[in-house]
């Protein structure tokens, strides 16, 4: 090879900044299109309304009332309802707890955990 | 005539050739071309546009009367409100022109036995075919009736909506 | 030059030119930029429609920013009643984020609801069912090109107001039976019981912020109608002319846990809140109520918010009769208590509206 002229090596060089600079634009073009991608797909994945709206029906059914007396039979079927569906129809385990309001402490507290086995939502709902 | 000199410029040239094919092959294929079909972006739109309307369907228009709209259409199973109430909702615009979303809505329930199952509330007399691109919706109801027969007592049951737009 | 170098940089020159070509394809991508507007049409639809707002830093109280006067305490705009309602917005807020003289397009808005260092241009526009024409801030939408958009639906809570008329006087007794020349009438608006009590037929305590009355912020309409009706027309025949007066109006309030009354007094941007015979120009007392002795006290969003929360507001108005005879007085019976009955005030209703961000 000792014989060989390296005159040429220069369109080597020039195919070098050429795949380089094809490199950087694709790196610039991957950043960019992620932004709008990402949101859209993070709204359909996060299960906001799913836990939203079982967090309304949750705290709705610990004030069911019958004669304005608390509705012990119906909150526990509609507790039970509640659990089921959202395991069947939403694949997310819901556990519900609460205490009375007592003469010591005056507020009626709702333990709400939500678990879809990728999100995990826990929340001590306190009435004001 | 002939040596090895001779093709000295034409190996490179093919050689820097072949550098830029291989880059360009790579590239293209690592950078995916997302059109708005890929980002979902009208499916997250609809999403939006549906929860909001079961939501507020779900909302009493006032304090003296206790009860949803929606309550009293799933205990009554009246389609024929349901419809053009929601059908209102979804495709109303800030300007006069309507949007053109159909669906389909069912009551999900437990039944006396424990199991769950549905039944169809309402749809917009549009039969949704499988090539539809749909997406679900859904919201919780605390009713005062017991699916699929009519029997006391509260219970909770789920309203899920398909919708698509044609 | 040899052939030699002829055929090696043609190959070059042939690649990168077929190179050069696939590059506008790797655009195609970015041609629409619609995927970034869209992400910022949902990111300003979800602030307007699922938050109450913010205010800055130098604000005390819990105040909320639509009743700032000073634009530049409005840290972030949001028009829902409250965090726990999202989709239901508060017609107070709405008023306030259209009105074009407070806040101007389009920096006051990028700072305050769009957000990010590129200058987004975009249009927010409300209509609510019933209305022709929307609500609108922003440019026109541009319909040769692309933007982000994003349609919520809302429902917007419009205010309180209350008609006391021949049917609330007699009920509760609010005629006098002597013939005096000072007529006492009051009005209890219990901000306490407002804010905590329960809320009509509604049992769920999450979502019940959407249909409060909120004295400190929300606008209040009390009308005072068939004063005629609460003379003694046998004394005194409808014919005998006779002149009423609102001679002043004092308001008074209590606070936490303390019931004495502590008067105060409008401030200065609020002290014309009555209108006559339903007429569009505001007074302050005393004002002479004419011929058709109807009564209208306009309480803008704000009025009441130096008010305390947790206490109750008493509105005193004292009329001034010549001949002295009966007229309104409930000195004798209990103040007109402004609350949750149906029967007392209208309550506020949610009505539908249509909500369209476009961003490009």
């Amino acid at each position: 090879m000792a014989g060989l002229k390296d005159d040429a090596q220069w369109i080597v060089l020039m195919g070098f900044v050429v795949s380089f600079s094809l490199f950087f634009i694709a790196i610039v073009l991957n950043q960019s299109t992620v932004i709008g991608q990402t949101t859209a797909e993070a709204v359909l994945e996060f299960p906001k309304n799913d836990i939203r709206g079982v967090r309304d029906v949750i705290i709705q059914s610990e004030f069911l009332k019958v004669n304005n007396i608390r509705d012990v039979n119906n909150i526990s079927n509609v507790q039970n309802d509640i659990r089921t569906l959202s395991l069947s129809r939403q694949n997310s385990v819901v556990n519900i707890s609460s205490t009375q309001p007592t003469i010591s402490n005056p507020y009626t507290t709702v333990d709400i955990h939500y678990n879809n086995g990728v999100m995990i939502y826990n929340e001590i709902w306190r009435s004001k | 005539m002939v040596n090895t000199d001779g093709q000295l410029y034409t190996i490179e040239g093919i050689a820097a050739g072949l550098i830029m094919l291989m880059t360009a092959y790579i590239v293209v294929n690592s950078t995916s071309v997302y059109t708005l079909g890929d980002t979902h972006i009208s499916d997250m739109q609809l999403e939006v546009l549906g929860n909001d309307a079961l939501n507020l369907m779900n909302t009493a228009p006032n304090s003296t009367t206790g009860k949803s709209p929606l309550q009293t259409i799933v205990e009554t199973d009246d389609a024929e409100t349901f419809r053009s109430m929601f059908l209102t909702m979804v495709n109303n615009r800030a300007g006069s022109d309507r949007d053109h979303i159909q669906f389909v809505a069912n009551v999900t329930y437990v039944d006396t036995g424990g199991s769950v199952s549905s039944t169809v509330l309402s749809d917009s007399l549009r039969p949704f075919v499988s090539g539809e691109h749909a997406v679900r919706v859904s919201d919780w109801v605390i009713v005062e009736k017991r699916f699929p027969d009519d029997s006391s007592g509260k219970h909770a049951v789920l309203v899920e909506v398909l919708l698509w737009r044609d | 030059m040899s052939i030699d170098f002829l055929v090696g940089f043609t190959i070059f020159m042939i690649t990168f030119i077929w190179v050069a070509t696939l590059i506008p394809g790797l655009f195609i991508g970015l041609q629409s930029h619609t995927i970034d507007y869209d992400a910022v049409a949902y990111r300003t639809g979800v602030i307007l429609v699922e938050d109450p707002g913010a205010v800055g830093p130098l604000v005390t109280g819990n105040q909320p920013w639509e009743i700032q006067n000073d634009t530049r305490d409005v840290a972030r705009f949001g028009l829902a009643v409250s965090k726990e309602t999202p989709r239901i917005l508060d017609e107070n807020k709405v008023k306030r984020f259209f009105c074009s003289t407070a806040f101007s397009y389009p920096e006051d808005y990028q700072k305050r609801v769009i957000f990010g260092d590129y200058p987004y241009r975009f249009n927010i526009s409300l209509r609510a069912v019933g209305e022709d024409t929307p609500r609108s801030v922003g440019d026109v939408v541009p319909d040769n090109y692309l933007f982000g958009y994003i349609r919520r639906d809302v429902k917007i809570k419009s205010s309180s107001n209350t008609a006391i008329g021949d049917p609330t006087i007699t009920k509760y007794g609010y005629k006098n039976t002597e013939n005096v020349t000072l007529n006492e009438f009051r009005i209890v608006i219990n901000s306490s019981y407002l804010v905590t009590g329960e809320v009509g037929e509604i049992d769920n305590p999450n979502g019940d912020a959407a249909y409060r009355i909120n004295p400190n912020g929300d606008r209040i309409i009390i009308n005072i109608t068939d004063l005629d009706k609460t003379r003694n027309t046998v004394i005194h025949p409808p014919s005998e002319p006779y002149t009423v007066n609102l001679k002043e109006v004092k308001f008074y309030q209590t606070h936490t846990g303390d019931s004495n009354l502590y008067a105060f007094s409008p401030v200065a941007a609020f002290e014309n809140y009555i209108y006559v015979n339903w007429g569009t120009t505001a007074q302050k007392p005393p004002v002479d109520l004419g011929t058709d002795r109807n009564l209208s006290m306009i309480f803008e969003p704000g009025f009441f918010s130096s008010t305390d929360k947790y206490g109750a507001i008493y509105i005193n108005l004292t009329f001034e009769l010549d001949p002295k005879q009966q007229f309104l007085n409930n000195t004798h019976t209990r103040p007109f208590d402004y609350n949750y009955h149906p029967t007392n005030v209208t309550q506020p209703a949610l009505t539908d509206a249509i909500m369209e961000v476009a961003v490009w």
